[in-house]
């Protein structure tokens, strides 16, 4: 059992820390609060699920299609509703609050085209559901897949951060946006591209997700909860920080679904969130932001 | 290199900068004097592109009309700002702020000379590049402030009281380094209160008072006028 847990743990806080990613750059690097973020990640699991199950695509394909798609779309959100907002917050308004409001309007708004195209029931395609032996535990293959992606997926992105010029940009204006053009950085062009490659995270981890879950046109506020619990628990903008604060969660997930309760796993991710912004708001790993 | 005219800047109803027109040529040191509160960061942020000003104003660097021009575009040209407070990155390495420095159209392809260049003008740097900036001595990021600047290869470096909070013998050699700059072909424009050190680096100086460019003249000239000593930099000297 103890196996068991660790390895469904790990599938779960990979696909975790994929989404976390994607909300870190939003949220960290352009400063918006998506709490539609969650939505994307529902619209890529149901766009994979209708080019899987009328076009007979690979749901790896999918996601070579949905995750650039998620891109192009995000970018064009930013322009539509978020830039104006940055633009007012200049003057005096307040980004944070500005944007919260925006994306709960964006919320609903997508969730109810979700409900009238696929109504409220749990979808699933069937892919790779044969049992595979991993360390002694017998696990449905496409999970091993789906750690697989988040994995390499998620390595990805942090060796960008950490090692070429972009991502080193992305950091300093994540860190000091105020003194971003000091070094001849356009913040609200990296705000802009950050944002939509958060969206692209947010939609390869829905895409990675549909492939061993099933999942609901209500289930993107879940995951918006779950990715902001881990962003803030890794530290807002820390990257490593949100890998490993992803597998935390889908390890405390696993361990208290197995040996307390499955129905309190969701509770249990509240409880973390609680004790997180009582304890330490700047996060397990951050240091404090001054 | 440099032109301004009819620059004005408020913040709210208080005037900060009233109409100020200089020049600086190319390869020229001017320093900026004046009291507490005169203006000169504000005309400094104003120059980088950091603070809003009167639509009035005219700013020319090398050809270019910039007036309109967002500040990370004017770092692009070759104009470079270390201003008050310095503007680095606490949280990221000495080396990491001087690979950001060299984010510019001419920082980028001269990034390993430059490299050389500044970690030979801060050889203390070079067994720091794994420091975070944020845990570094005053004095120490100061210079990563300047060896970010030059990183990016200015035509034209601004300082804004580089000796602010340097202990005297490191403010000597602050100012040794800033006259090798100097001869390295980079103008400068410096804001500073060290009177004497930043006058004797600089080829010409302007004195400002209240928000204008009250006075003007050749670097001997200011440090051996005793009235204007007197009267616009008290004992500052
Ligand atoms: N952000 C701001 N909001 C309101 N007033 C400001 C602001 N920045 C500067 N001022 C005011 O503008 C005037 C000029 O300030 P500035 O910082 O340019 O002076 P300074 O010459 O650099 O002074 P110091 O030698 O003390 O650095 C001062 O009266 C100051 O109080
Ligand atoms: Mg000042």
């Amino acid at each position: 059992m103890l196996t068991t847990s660790l390895v469904i743990g790990l599938v779960l806080g990979g696909t975790y820390a994929l989404a976390a990613l994607g909300l870190t750059m939003q949220y960290g690097v352009s400063r918006i609060m998506n709490l539609a973020y969650g939505e994307f990640v529902i619209v890529a699991a149901f766009a994979t699920f209708v080019l899987v199950s009328t076009l007979g695509l690979d749901p790896l394909l999918s996601l070579l299609l949905v995750g650039p798609a998620a891109f192009v779309i995000s970018y064009a959100v930013y322009s539509v509703l978020m830039a104006p907002l940055v633009k007012r917050s200049r003057k005096g308004g307040n980004l944070e609050i500005d944007s919260i409001l925006v994306t709960f309007g964006l919320l609903f708004l997508i969730q109810g085209i979700l409900l009238v195209i696929f109504g409220a029931d749990f979808q699933s395609y069937s892919y790779l559901n044969v049992a595979v032996d991993l360390f002694g535990v017998t696990i449905a293959a496409n999970q091993v897949l789906a750690f697989g992606l988040a994995t390499v997926l998620g390595i990805g992105l942090f060796l960008l951060i950490r090692f070429t010029r972009w991502g080193l940009i992305l950091r300093a204006v994540a860190h000091r946006p105020d003194n971003a053009p000091l070094v001849a950085i356009n913040v609200d062009r990296v705000a802009q591209l950050a944002f939509a490659f958060g969206g692209m995270l947010a939609a390869q981890a829905g895409v990675v997700i549909s492939m061993f879950q099933t999942f609901t046109a209500t289930a993107g506020v879940v995951f918006t909860m779950k990715a902001l619990i881990v962003v803030i628990m890794g530290g807002v903008g820390n990257f490593l920080g949100a890998l490993i604060a992803g597998l935390i969660l889908g390890l405390v997930e696993a361990f208290v679904s197995a040996y307390l309760d499955p129905g309190l796993t969701l509770a249990s991710t509240y409880l973390i969130f609680l004790v997180l912004l009582l304890w330490r708001p700047q996060g397990l790993f951050g240091k404090s932001v001054s | 290199m440099l032109s301004l005219s009819d620059l004005s800047l408020s913040y709210g109803k208080h005037l900060a900068l009233d109409k100020v027109s200089f020049q600086l040529a190319e390869g020229e040191t001017v320093v900026i004097l004046g009291a507490n509160g005169a203006g000169k960061s504000s005309l400094l942020k104003a120059l980088a592109g950091l603070e809003r000003y009167s639509d009035a104003a005219r700013i020319t660097f090398v050809g270019d009309d910039i007036a309109k021009m967002p500040a990370h575009k004017r770092v692009d040209l070759g104009l470079s700002l270390v201003p008050e407070g310095r503007g680095l990155f606490p949280a990221l390495s000495v080396e990491d702020n001087l690979l950001l420095g060299a984010n510019t159209r001419n920082g980028r392809p001269r990034e390993k000379e430059n490299r050389d260049y500044v970690l030979d003008l801060f050889p203390k740097l070079r067994v720091r590049a794994r420091q975070l900036v944020g845990t570094m001595s005053g004095g120490e990021q100061q210079m990563v402030a300047i060896a970010r600047a030059l990183m990016s290869a200015p035509k034209l470096l601004m300082l804004d009281e580089p000796s602010l909070g340097l202990a005297p013998i490191v403010v000597g050699e602050l100012f040794e380094t800033l006259k090798s700059i100097r001869a390295s072909g980079v103008s400068m424009l410096i804001v500073e209160q060290n009177v004497q050190a930043s006058l004797g680096i600089a080829d010409r100086g302007y004195i400002m008072e209240t928000g204008r460019i009250i006075g003007e003249g050749r670097a001997e000239d200011l440090l051996s006028d005793p009235n204007l000593q007197e009267a616009y930099l008290g004992t500052s000297a």
